[in-house]
């Protein structure tokens, strides 16, 4: 971090700390909703909570301002710090590192609204300034480390299966219920959605940035709608930052169609930004089995067709790297890298024209790159050295190349890997060898053969 | 081999890519503190130039100049005085240089070419440069700007090491690419490499 970052932090936090220790702006300014559920949370920190339909009912904007948040905006307001906000606690109170609450603060979606919120009445509505929304669940893959709550593909596994029955209850639709965060079913009307519309026409002029998530966002056709409105809405809010995630999996139409409003919203200037979210963690039938549902071809064909297609529009992989990666996580490094060369050009608002964003799995933890032996975790290291070595010297327009940050998230997923923490390896690896071979059951899927590599090992926990 | 081509420098800063990995780049020995050895081996294609830079150790300028088919060694010494040494022989198009530079903490700076001693330089009264991150530019005095005024050259690298005291931290045969980068054979990720195009 540079002398000039650390002093913006600083000085953001000194005005933070001014109103109060635990004030933040973001629990105000950001704002993520999970509208086939009825759940919301500011900041993405925070377990998620109901938003009652009730509040709805008067007032649209409970799907980000609801009881529960002002109430803890309250408390940020009065000094205190709440509890669900323990991650940035965490953080302040054992190191002298800045905490989310000082980098969402600083971010210019939330820096110039602190001296309207400071003095706010904690009561009062506020319209944020980045929202993310999954409109259902409704998804057309069922990947392994996914669930009922974003895949309605694994709701329908589930309810034919039943859970998962490892070392406890995995992806259990029961459980969901229980806690009232089950879904509606794409064929449901959903009084979540209808409080989105009503809200929307305010909400939309004060976006700084929109992120729509899933499911699968080209199969709800409220994505198509918010997209044209857009296009129809440019002139009141021009400097929107759009953000769309996809799987890059859905039928020819539905891509083409969404490419075509794509190109307009980019081409003629209807958005500040247009940023494509995917994801894809391996290579071919191993990728595959890992993301069921997946093409891995034709996902490629996607991408190549969208960055022709749409020059100022850049591609996000979002890697979720798990235990099943590291085999071929070097051939995708190959593939991003040929795709930046290729379409590599000058009219990106990002750099590059497809970026790998790796992050490593946690949850679940059966899945986790912790469970590999030495031998497999050192192929990560062996993919971060190749990404270094395709890393780009500078970074310029006309340069392309893996950045700084995206080698470094590589390198960090090894150093994650090998930390030896409180993870129970055993356990994970019964569950592990549990899983694969329901998994194969389920879905007439041959995990050796897909995954020869691994079959000592799956041999090994097979038998204990 | 590598063929540096005139306004067109490469560098050794493994670190500037990615500041974390490699965790211990070899540049970082290139000071005053530490005892290292530099070898290489190269063709100067372009000796009469009136001011070209065969390589140079950035940020304080410590390194091998052409100047009108003469060999000179600048040294920079830690109080940020400098010296030039001139090497008494002429050189021409197309010549082999075998280089090598010895440095002892304190002690001695010793260059030879093709196994002659040409400088042996005491330090005990002033040291070499002290610098936290520095990089090696061959083929121009600077990398982030190149233009009429950073003594370029044109000339083949055939090998490059360093050692860290007698341990091999970094060896090129320049036979090898990744992208931009010569593969450093020791697998410490020690590369040198080209502004942005492909070998």
């Amino acid at each position: 971090m540079s002398d000039s970052n650390i002093q913006e932090f600083q000085k953001t936090k000194d005005k933070l700390d001014g109103v109060g220790c635990g004030f933040c702006l973001a629990k105000w300014t950001q704002v993520t909703i999970h509208l086939g559920a009825g759940l919301t949370h500011s900041c993405h920190h925070p377990v998620q909570h109901k938003i009652p339909l009730s509040e709805l009912k008067r007032n649209p904007s409970a799907l980000h301002n609801t009881t529960y948040k002002k109430d803890k905006r309250k408390q940020m307001l009065e000094g205190k710090r709440p509890s669900e906000c323990n991650y940035c606690w965490s953080i302040e109170d054992s190191s002298n590192s800045f905490s989310d609450r000082v980098f969402k603060s600083t971010e210019p979606w939330s820096a110039d609204q602190f001296e309207q919120i400071s003095k706010s009445n904690w009561r009062e509505d506020y319209n944020p300034r980045y929202v993310e929304v999954s409109f259902s669940n409704t998804c057309n893959f069922k990947c392994a480390y996914c669930g009922p709550q974003y895949s309605s593909k694994w709701v329908e596994e589930i309810e034919k299966h039943g859970h998962y029955d490892l070392s406890y209850r995995y992806n259990s639709v029961d459980d969901l219920k229980a806690k009232n965060e089950m879904p509606y079913k794409h064929s449901e009307h959903n009084p979540y959605v209808d409080a989105f519309w009503e809200w929307w026409p305010d909400l939309f002029k004060d976006l700084h940035t929109f992120r729509i998530t899933g499911g699968e966002p080209l199969l709800a056709k409220d994505t198509f709608k918010v997209l044209e409105y857009i296009q129809e809405h440019s002139d009141i809010n021009p400097n929107i930052s759009l953000a769309i995630n996809t799987n890059l999996g859905s039928p020819d139409a539905i891509i083409d169609r969404f490419i075509e409003i794509a190109k307009d919203l980019s081409d003629n200037n209807k958005v500040r930004e247009l940023i494509i979210f995917t994801s894809v963690e391996a290579v071919g039938k191993q990728a595959e089995y890992t993301r069921n549902g997946l093409d891995y071809d034709k996902f490629w064909t996607n991408v190549e067709k969208i960055l022709t297609v749409l020059p100022k529009v850049t591609i996000n992989i979002m890697s979720t790297f798990n235990a099943l990666s590291v085999f071929t996580y070097s051939d995708l490094i190959e593939r991003v890298f040929q795709a930046k060369k290729k379409y590599s050009n000058n009219q990106r608002y990002w750099i590059s024209a497809i970026q790998l964003d790796t992050s490593y799995l946690r949850y679940p933890s059966h899945l986790s790159v912790k469970i590999l032996d030495k031998k497999h975790k050192d192929l990560i290291l062996e993919s971060a050295k190749k990404a270094l070595y395709y890393g780009m010297t500078e970074f310029v327009q006309g340069s392309y190349g893996f950045s700084n940050t995206e080698i470094q998230k590589i390198k960090r997923l090894y150093d994650y890997a090998i930390h030896e923490d409180e993870f129970d390896v055993e356990k994970n690896r019964k569950d592990f060898v549990k899983f694969v071979d329901e998994l194969d059951k389920r879905r007439d899927t041959n995990f050796v053969k897909t995954f020869p590599e691994l079959k000592k090992f799956y041999d090994t926990y097979k038998k204990i | 081999m590598i063929h540096i081509k005139k306004y067109s420098p490469w560098i050794f800063y493994p670190s500037v890519l990615c500041d974390t990995f490699p965790e211990n780049p070899a540049t970082k020995i290139l000071s005053g503190e530490y005892n290292f050895k530099i070898e290489m081996r190269l063709t100067l294609l372009d000796t009469l130039d009136k001011n070209a830079t065969v390589f140079t150790i950035l940020p304080k300028y410590c390194g091998l100049d052409i100047h009108k088919n003469m060999l000179f060694f600048t040294v920079r010494f830690e109080d940020d005085s400098s010296q030039f040494f001139q090497f008494p022989f002429a050189i021409h198009d197309g010549v082999e240089i075998d280089l090598k530079m010895v440095h002892v903490p304190k002690k001695s700076l010793i260059i030879y070419i093709n196994e002659e001693v040409q400088l042996d330089l005491s330090l005990e009264k002033l040291g070499l440069y002290i610098d936290s991150n520095p990089c090696v530019v061959f083929g121009a005095n600077s990398f982030s700007h190149v233009d009429d005024t950073s003594n370029s050259t044109e000339m083949y690298i055939h090998e490059f090491k360093v050692y860290e005291k007698n341990k091999l931290i970094t060896h090129h045969t320049c036979e090898d690419f990744i992208f931009n980068k010569s593969i450093d054979k020791t697998g410490n990720l020690n590369f040198l490499h080209h502004k942005i195009l492909e070998c």
